[in-house]
């Protein structure tokens, strides 16, 4: 949980609790660990994204980038992880304009805040056991 | 944005509950979306609120599961790898099924674009991205509620539209403060016209109202507006393409709560069918099945208010009475289908002699039914034919009818591929000359028509007085000559038979006569064809045979040398077979010896049906009576029967006698027919003998009895008493 305090401490929310809790609250006894399902989900899948954002950057394959910015965006900002989804959503933006340019999240920025939402998320996870 | 399968999660994709699962009894959801996470909080959420759903990872393999479970309600991710969100939900609705499925699209709330989109291509509502979970559940059923009642809606409305086009009920409405009026589509369509292809209004409606019916249907809605009722009224609507319907129109008002109208509305049914179902019963009732004219009962209606009309204004009708002449022989030969052909032919062209423009003299007048309907053909019954002609001017134009009917009809007819001829026999009555009601009118042109067969069919005859005189002449005969014989004025007189070379009398033929008690004495030349029509003839020939057996047992009684006594049997007597016992009466009850009694039979009856008359004459043979072969030379005789039948006596017809001995050929005949006798072993009598001359070459050549004015004309039995003392007569010219 270090990576947890630390985005807390830092003053900016890596993950907003309100989304995990509707989740939560849709758990019942026939899912009774879905919230834990769609993380694992979650963190499954996004490695994949992240590398077809990192290849499409490399190529300046814009529909590649926006495709796979667009899923980021969309499942992060399902977990609440916002500010993550916000940075997905620019380059999503700037990949549908064609606008490629400096101001454009860097491909390390964006892997830097996974990493923090992925830290929250596996925190979640463990202390849902 | 990668199909779930790349995913590696261990949910696949299109897994669900099958829908024959027990359970799987709440509304059923299709869930789209490559994302699993987010297919799976969806499926949890709507599980929760009783959903039973279906997931899809792509658009082609949603399509596929949705003909399969045909979903209550769809939820669609916009944006999927190959067939996107758009185009999907654009397919769906391309489907019959998918018209009225809800459709939910996840669009982002950052994108206002893509939820114009989504509505474009037929979604109902958005869904957007990140989802409110606490709330889905709850949208998605409301959603549901509200299309269910959409859909209910317009299930209502086809299954009414279904029903009025079943029904063809057309319905409208109009809304009086905004003058807007609305009809149903099977309204357009009972005015034969595409809907909405006019605005409707009254007036648009009026046009396509036939004229004579639009008074009417003004008057109606004047009613409407005015009082509570609409008329119901069967009204004709004159199609765009010329076609007429007939339509039931219906209408009510409605009122708002200060009772001022605000709304009519009403239906309009098509039942045109109805009307001809009641036609067609009508034309079974009122027509002829075989030729489709008039029957007698829908002939004499017409009749009637014909004669009503024609008393009314004067007016003059003719009535035609028709019968063809060899219908029956026709029927018999070539059967029944072919006569009812024959029967149908004929009326066609009784049809067209009547329409024919050279018919009628007032042609192009007004007529009282309204159409073409100066004349009217029925058939009445088996060969019976009837006309009507209203509006005659001229007696003669009945006439005029009836001998174009007599031509048409005289023309070959082609029946069962043979070309056979009839005629026919016409009687004509005419109001008001002979009779001013529809009975008497029909019999009298009935009984016309009869006269007209009796003048040898094939012409026509009207009834007039003097025919209706000659009617009642001969129906008063009838009455009088039965009472005759009840009252006893019929009498005999008797012709004596004389061996001309001795002057003995040998037999005396019973002639009848009628003392009428105002006509004085009828001559049989008057009675005895009225008689043989009648069937009085068999009762009169009885009375002839047990009173000439009395008279001349009462001779016998009193001492006379016996003669015998002949009468003559009618034609009638002989062939319907009671003539036997009428003769074995007449002998019991007189006690007439048989040997006395001889019956004259003419020629032409006994070779009529010759082994019949063996077989009869046989019997009276039996009895002991004598047979005479009257009239002989006049008929055609056959030899070999002759000779077979048990007669005693033949008598030459008097034609035969009347030119002896001048005229050689019937010298000859004379000649012939006594040597032919004689060798047939028959007595020969000669009647009609009133001269010596004729006498002197009868008895030259053999004949052996004479019967004649020269010895005696007939006379009453009171006149025999001297002449049978003495059994001899002189002839009239040596007794002078």
């Amino acid at each position: 949980m270090p990576d947890s305090k630390r985005a807390v401490q830092s003053g900016r929310e890596v993950l907003d609790s309100t989304a995990l809790e509707a989740i939560r609250s849709l758990q019942s006894d026939s899912a009774p660990r879905l919230l834990a399902q769609v993380v694992q989900i979650y963190l499954d899948s996004t490695p994949a994204l992240i590398e077809q954002l990192r290849t499409g950057m490399r190529t300046s394959d814009h529909d590649a980038i926006r495709a796979a910015a667009h899923s980021l965006k969309s499942s992060s900002a399902n977990l609440g992880a916002n500010t993550f989804a916000n940075l997905c959503r620019s380059v999503e933006m700037a990949a549908r304009d064609g606008s490629m340019g400096p101001d454009v999240p860097a491909i390390n920025v964006v892997e830097h805040e996974y990493a923090a939402v992925r830290h929250a998320l596996e925190a979640e996870l463990e202390a849902m056991g | 944005m990668r199909a779930s399968s790349a995913t590696g999660a261990p949910t696949s994709a299109g897994s669900g509950p099958n829908p024959g699962e027990p359970g799987a009894v709440g509304p059923v959801a299709l869930i789209v979306d490559d994302d699993l996470a987010m297919r799976l909080l969806i499926r949890q959420t709507l599980e929760r609120v009783g959903f039973a759903c279906h997931e899809a990872d792509n658009g082609i393999a949603a399509l596929e599961r949705f003909d399969q479970i045909a979903p209550d309600i769809v939820l669609l991710d916009v944006v999927m790898p190959g067939m996107n969100g758009y185009a999907l939900c654009s397919e769906l609705r391309r489907r019959p099924t998918g018209a009225f499925v809800p459709i939910l699209m996840l669009t982002g709330l950052d994108d206002p674009d893509s939820i114009n989109r989504a509505y474009e291509v037929g979604a109902t509502d958005f869904i957007s991205k990140p989802i409110n979970w606490g709330i889905l559940g709850h949208r998605i059923r409301y959603i549901l509620r509200a299309n269910q009642a959409f859909s209910d809606l317009e299930k209502n409305r086809e299954s009414l539209e279904n029903a009025q086009r079943i029904a063809h009920l057309g319905s409208w409405e109009w809304e009086l403060p905004r003058d807007t009026v609305h009809w149903s589509d099977e309204t357009y369509r009972i005015l034969g016209i595409a809907p909405d292809a006019i605005a409707p209004s009254f007036s648009a409606f009026l046009h396509y109202v036939h004229p004579d019916d639009r008074d009417a249907v003004q008057e109606s809605m004047r009613r409407l507006l005015q009082m509570r009722e609409f008329v119901g009224q069967v009204v004709r609507i004159r199609r765009q393409d010329g076609g007429v319907r007939h339509a039931q129109l219906q209408g009510v008002r409605h009122l708002d709560s200060a009772g001022s109208i605000t709304r009519l509305s009403g239906t309009i049914q098509d039942v045109t069918e109805i009307k001809e179902a009641e036609e067609r019963i009508r034309h079974l009732a009122y027509y002829d099945a075989i030729t489709g004219l008039p029957n007698r009962q829908f002939f004499i209606e017409r009749l009637q208010q014909a004669l009503v009309h024609a008393k009314r204004y004067q007016r003059l009708l003719g009535l035609l009475s028709l019968d063809l002449d060899q219908f029956k022989r026709i029927n018999d030969t070539l059967g029944h289908s072919a006569g009812n052909e024959l029967l149908l032919s004929v009326s066609q062209r009784l049809s067209d002699a009547v329409r024919a423009p050279d018919t009628f003299a007032h042609e192009g007048k007004e007529t009282i039914f309204g159409h073409d309907m100066a004349s009217t053909v029925a058939r009445l019954g088996g060969d019976e034919f009837s006309l009507l002609i209203t509006e005659l001017t001229h007696y003669h134009d009945a006439a005029k009818v009836a001998r174009r009917m007599l031509e048409e009809l005289r023309k070959p007819f082609r029946v069962a591929k043979q070309e056979v001829f009839v005629s026919v026999s016409v009687g004509l009555a005419l109001y008001p000359l002979d009779g001013d009601d529809a009975e008497t009118l029909i019999k009298n042109a009935g009984a016309a028509m009869h006269f007209a067969k009796d003048q040898g069919r094939d012409n026509y005859q009207f009834y007039s007085r003097a025919m209706n005189a000659t009617a009642l002449e001969k129906l008063s005969m009838e009455a009088q000559l039965r009472r005759a014989l009840e009252r006893d004025e019929l009498l005999l007189h008797y012709q004596p038979k004389i061996r001309p070379a001795t002057g003995e009398i040998v037999g005396l033929e019973a002639l009848i006569r009628w003392e009428h008690p105002e006509l004085g004495l009828v001559s049989p030349a008057q009675f005895i064809p009225l008689a043989e029509e009648t069937g009085l003839i068999v009762p009169l020939g009885e009375w002839v045979l047990l009173n000439a057996c009395r008279q001349n047992q009462d001779w016998q009684r009193l001492g006379y040398p016996p003669v015998h006594v002949a009468v003559n049997i009618a034609s009638l007597h002989f062939r319907q077979g009671t003539l036997g016992q009428s003769v074995a009466t007449a002998l019991q009850k007189s006690g007439l010896h048989p040997s006395w009694l001889e019956l004259e039979v003419t020629e032409s009856m006994l070779m009529d049906s010759a082994e019949t008359t063996l077989a009869t004459l046989s019997t009276l043979k039996g009895m002991g009576v004598r047979l005479a072969i009257d009239d002989f030379g006049t008929g055609y005789s056959s030899l070999s029967y002759l000779k077979r039948f048990p007669l005693d006596t033949l008598k030459i017809d008097r034609s035969f006698v009347k030119d002896l001995p001048h005229d050689a050929e019937d010298a000859a005949i004379a000649k012939a027919i006594i040597a032919m006798a004689h060798s047939l072993k028959l007595e020969v009598v000669a009647e009609g003998v009133e001269t010596a001359e004729q006498l002197a070459f009868l008895q030259q050549h053999g004949c052996d009895l004479v019967q004649g004015f020269l010895f005696s004309k007939p006379m009453a039995a009171a006149a025999f008493h001297d002449v049978l003392s003495g059994k001899k007569l002189k002839t009239a010219a040596g007794g002078r």
